[in-house]
């Protein structure tokens, strides 16, 4: 979304299957569930409110990394604001 | 014992996973998963959201840098909060982020504390003052937020865990000592506490059925067990029963008898004089010759 400074919390195509996204999101390969012994052998509606726990986790992150950028470039003196604007935002203000 | 352990674990992911102090409850699905998963999981989702904005937060690092010490504090309290504060100090050089540290209001640091992954804060907090440690770890304490303080045994010199949990409840030792991460570290810390200390954590955990102390002989060495168990005579009769007990409905055997052989002799009296441990059942059962249990 134009705009956004961050990405949208979804780590992968919402298609994809939630083992693989599940895994996308914790970092992991997409086969990388299995090394999670008995969390990988849960069925797919537990793993799908996991990964639902952890989109809301990520999309709280998000939107208080935004706040916090956007407060911080606030804050500074206007004398250095063009330069702590430019140390945050050095694809310009629209894009973290 | 793995019960109190996975309730530690998941009580951990909770955290994490930004959920209510409560939220452990609405992880409910993860019944089936063991201790030892939810640790693995809850590092994975801490890596994944340190990476997921490691560029922004080196960013303002890098902002913190251009400005005065004194002003770069106060836009870590006023404008980035406690969570972007965790986040960037881990971008930041130790002594850098200790320097700006001693500039943040003890509550804050408190704050930021609880969003501080403990595994890459080790060379920060060795360079902060103690009394800082001490101060910020008693705000932590009055909160009664134990699982960051268990956290962080370990990676807080032991000097300071101990200043910091001096005046503590038994019950506030018992909970930290169960949310500790790192066994070596908290010998260190049972080593430099008190008996009475001990005593009195161990009659809270008798008076609370004794699971908890099970749990305890659990996480920590043999050093520590054997002074846990050399502390039983000291206890009145009750209690001891209350922890034997527990030790026996957990078959926590495995952590119990390897140390009977350095406890001293009065402790083995008495652990043998209980009804619960002198049952020719249970005695044959640890010898390996099962006896037939009385009606």
């Amino acid at each position: 979304m134009p705009g956004d400074l961050v990405p949208a919390p979804q780590a992968g195509p919402p298609d994809l299957p939630v083992r693989s996204r599940l895994a996308g999101r914790l970092g992991l390969p997409p086969a990388g569930l299995a090394e999670l012994g008995s969390l990988a052998r849960l069925n797919d509606a537990a793993l799908e409110r996991l990964d639902a726990v952890l989109a809301a986790a990520q999309a709280d992150e998000d939107r208080e990394v935004r706040r916090a950028l956007r407060a911080a470039v606030r804050l500074v003196p206007p004398l250095l604001r063009r330069r702590a604007g430019a140390a945050l935002f050095p694809h310009g203000p629209d894009r973290g | 014992m793995a019960d109190g352990r996975r309730e530690v674990a998941l009580a951990q992911l909770a955290r994490e996973l930004r959920l209510a102090p409560a939220g452990a409850a609405d992880l409910a699905f993860l019944a089936d998963v063991d201790a030892a998963d939810l640790d693995a999981v809850r590092r994975h989702v801490v890596a994944a959201r340190y990476a997921r904005h490691d560029h922004r937060f080196e960013r303002i690092a890098t902002l913190t840098r251009m400005l005065p010490a004194g002003l770069a504090a106060r836009v870590a309290e006023a404008a980035l909060g406690p969570l972007v504060a965790a986040r960037t100090a881990g971008r930041m050089e130790p002594t850098e982020a200790a320097r700006l540290a001693e500039r943040l209001s003890p509550a804050f640091l408190a704050d930021v504390t609880t969003h501080l992954d403990p595994a890459r804060a080790g060379a920060i907090v060795a360079a902060l003052p103690q009394p800082l440690l001490v101060e910020v770890g008693r705000l932590l304490l009055a909160r009664g937020d134990h699982l960051t303080l268990g956290r962080f045994v370990g990676v807080m010199p032991a000097a300071a865990s101990v200043r910091v949990v001096a005046d503590a409840a038994p019950g506030d030792l018992l909970a930290i000592a169960l949310h500790a991460e790192d066994a070596a570290g908290l010998d260190e810390v049972l080593a430099a506490l008190p008996d009475t200390t001990l005593l009195a954590t161990l009659a809270a955990a008798a008076d609370d059925g004794g699971g908890a102390a099970v749990d305890l002989i659990g996480l920590v060495g043999r050093t520590s067990t054997v002074r846990l168990l050399d502390l039983l005579p000291d206890l009145p009769r009750p209690r001891q029963r209350a922890l034997a007990a527990a030790v026996v409905r957990a078959h926590a055997w495995l952590h119990v008898l390897p140390a009977l052989v350095h406890v001293e002799p009065v402790a083995l009296r008495t652990l043998l004089s209980l009804p619960e441990i002198a049952d020719p059942a249970l005695l044959g059962e640890l010898l390996g010759t099962p006896t037939a249990r009385r009606p």
